[in-house]
This record gives C-alpha cells, sequence and structure tokens, in this order.
C-alpha cells in the first residue's frame, strides 16, 4: 500500500514535469524572455543555453520518474532544480517587495513555470513541496512500477582461485 | 560508487546531450549562438511586469503609460514612432494598397494567425530566417515600413526594425506603431486572420465605411 502511494507520487511529479516542460518547448522565446528579466543570465549564449536545455530537460527528467529509471538520482536532479526555480522566484519577488508598494503575497508575475501568471506565495509553498517529495524519494528504497529503478551494469567477476593449482 | 556516477552521468550527461539536440531539431528552437536581445538598449520593457493580486491590467491608464515608456525608448534607440491615426490614415490608402505603405507584424505565427493589420507581413524576430526572404524585397519596394507587435510593454517590434535595418532598410522609412495591436483592437478597426491575402477590397470597403467593428476577414 505504502509503496503504492509512493510510486503514484513519483508518477505524478514526473507527469507534472513532462506537462511543464513539454509547454515550455512549445514556446521557448517566451520562456527565454521570462528568464531573461530574473537578471541572472547576462551573457546571451548563458541566456539562450538555459532557455534552450531546460525545458527539454524537464521532460526528460519527468520521463525518467513516469517510466522509473535511476529513480533516486532523477529525483534528486529534480529536487535541485525546484530549489534552484524557488531561490529565483523569491529572489524575483524580493526585488518586487523590495520597490515597495507591494504586500509580498500580493504579488503575482509570470515566473517562467510554464503555468502562466502565478501568485508568488502559492506557488513558492508548491515548489517547496515538490521539492520535498523529490528529496523524499530519494530516500526511498522500495520502487514499485519502475522500469530500471538503479542504472547497474554487470561487474566483471574476480578469477575463482580454487581451481588455479598450487 | 562506481555505478552512482554513472547513474549521475546518465540523468544529467545524457539529459544535457539530448536536451540541447531537441531544441536543435525542434522547429520553434532557439538559436544559442545568436544575441536575441542586441539591439535592446536601457529602460527595457518588461513583457510580464509583476503585478498585484487581483489587479486589472487592462486599468485605464496603464496601457498610456506603457506608451509613454515606449515612445521614450524609440527616441532612446533613434527609431521614428507613428500615432494610431496616422496609421488608419494609412491603412486603407492607394500606397497601402501598391505596398508603398508596408506593415510588419512582428508578433509570432500563431498570434498572426489569431488576428493582424490587413496586409501585414509576417516577421518574426526570433525566427527571422523563415520571413526574411519575402519581407526584405517588399522592404526595398515600400516608401514606409510600419512595424508593430502588441502593444506598450512589447519590445518585438522594435528589435525586427533594428533587423531591417542591419538588412539594408533606410532607417528613413522604417516607423514603428508603438500602440500595436492592442491599440488597433482598441480602436475597433478591421482585422485579418489567418496568412496574409491581397485582398485589399474587402478591406477597403470596410475602411472607407467608416466601419469600427472588428471582423474577422478570412478565418
Amino acid at each position: 500500500m505504502k509503496s503504492t502511494g509512493l510510486a503514484s507520487i513519483r508518477i505524478l511529479i514526473g507527469a507534472l514535469f513532462l506537462y511543464l516542460g513539454w509547454s515550455k518547448t512549445q514556446d521557448p522565446v517566451m520562456f527565454l524572455k521570462t528568464i531573461r528579466e530574473f537578471d541572472v543570465f547576462t551573457a546571451p549564449v548563458h541566456l539562450n543555453i538555459v532557455a534552450a536545455w531546460l525545458p527539454w530537460f524537464e521532460v526528460w527528467c519527468g520521463m525518467l520518474l513516469i517510466l522509473g529509471v535511476a529513480v533516486q538520482t532523477t529525483a534528486v536532479t529534480t529536487g535541485l532544480l525546484l530549489v534552484g526555480f524557488t531561490g529565483m522566484i523569491l529572489w524575483r519577488a524580493s526585488q518586487v517587495y523590495a520597490a515597495g508598494g507591494i504586500a509580498f503575497c500580493a504579488i503575482q508575475f509570470d515566473c517562467g513555470c510554464g503555468s502562466g501568471e502565478v501568485k508568488v506565495c502559492y506557488k513558492l509553498l508548491q515548489n517547496t513541496l515538490l521539492a520535498l517529495c523529490c528529496m523524499g524519494m530519494a530516500f526511498v528504497r522500495d520502487h514499485r512500477w519502475a522500469l530500471w529503478p538503479k542504472i547497474t551494469f554487470p561487474t566483471p567477476h574476480a578469477p575463482d582461485n580454487s581451481t588455479l593449482p598450487d | 560508487m562506481r555505478q552512482n556516477w554513472l547513474e549521475w552521468l546518465f540523468v544529467c550527461g545524457a539529459g544535457f546531450s539530448l536536451s540541447i539536440i531537441m531544441n536543435y531539431h525542434s522547429r520553434n528552437g532557439l538559436d544559442i549562438s545568436r544575441d536575441y536581445f542586441a539591439a535592446s538598449v536601457g529602460n527595457r520593457p518588461s513583457s510580464s511586469p509583476p503585478s498585484r493580486q487581483g489587479e486589472d491590467t487592462a486599468e485605464p491608464g496603464a496601457f498610456e503609460t506603457e506608451l509613454v515608456q515606449a515612445l521614450e525608448r524609440l527616441e532612446q534607440k533613434g527609431l521614428q514612432p507613428i500615432s494610431t491615426g496616422e496609421l488608419v490614415a494609412l491603412v486603407g490608402s492607394p500606397d497601402w494598397e501598391s505596398g508603398r505603405v508596408m506593415l510588419v507584424d512582428a508578433r509570432n505565427e500563431t498570434l498572426f494567425h489569431e488576428s493582424h493589420i490587413p496586409g501585414a507581413y509576417l516577421f518574426d524576430h526570433y525566427q527571422m530566417e523563415r520571413h526574411v526572404d519575402e519581407v526584405l524585397p517588399m522592404c526595398q519596394i515600400a516608401d514606409q515600413v510600419i512595424v508593430y507587435c502588441s502593444g506598450g510593454h512589447c519590445e518585438d517590434s522594435e528589435l525586427a526594425a533594428n533587423d531591417l535595418l542591419q538588412f539594408g532598410v533606410s532607417p528613413s522609412k522604417v516607423f514603428i506603431f508603438a500602440a500595436g495591436m492592442r491599440g488597433w483592437i482598441d480602436g475597433e478597426y478591421p482585422l485579418a486572420t489567418g496568412d496574409r491575402e491581397d485582398d485589399f477590397e474587402e478591406y477597403r470597403d470596410l475602411i472607407s465605411s467608416g466601419q469600427r467593428v472588428r471582423t474577422e476577414v478570412k478565418p
């Protein structure tokens, strides 16, 4: 029962990443414009790489989570991505807040998350919960409905010394 | 430990490589080597400015403020603005029909197909290689090239105008319609949908009849 619930959470988070990533891949220019407003990446090539890479990488991580491939590593990766996104949203929101006149939880903008304009407090809470779920997934050993939960490669066998002549 | 690193390499390394490959092959993919905002200087507009919760972004006065900021930006960049009244006088004129007055829509293909100013050519700054062969020869013929995008905060018309200048179009004939589609729609002037068509007669009838109703010319 517990493992079924954990697998459902994994698939749900994977589906969310897949959906949000895919929606960004359909309009990467909009995503490029949005992340430009964060003023984090000043060099055009850095801005372009992030705008080109991130949506497809989210799709990739979403697929890995749904299929259950390299679950722990993918969970940590998505968790780190979410921590990064949350930090950026918090940074931009604090800039708006510092400019004055708006209560923190009344601020809303398009964070480039793929879901349009959002209320900052709601988004921060959502991202924190998702990041905690992802980090929690990294400690789960029981992987139901997972195709290849841990990527393992055959290790070379040690020579059997018992058959060797004295 | 070794296998753990292989797993990281698989998730992050393969993920990064695949993402770049997918972007390269995607129809909407970005050109990583291009500086899309090279022509953007100072007073940078925001495509989605932060707002208060529940704030009506269409409140009276907000768009006018955006327009004032846009006009300041145009002055900074040395681009010539054109007002809604001037554009209305040109659209429907014989010069507009003959191509002496040319309209350039700098938004993306989806928005262009939804609605555009009649007779406008599509020229998306971010995908300009798709449109340049059609638009550039027409710019050379035209006496006035009027570029617009969504209006207000939208900077795409300025970036597209800069592209045209880079391609050798004379700066004296490039104008920016800062009010853009929002100003045009607010004025309830005729609209065309779908691909660009040279069906000037229908547009002319609408405009000359003084009809100020938003009209879908050809779905």
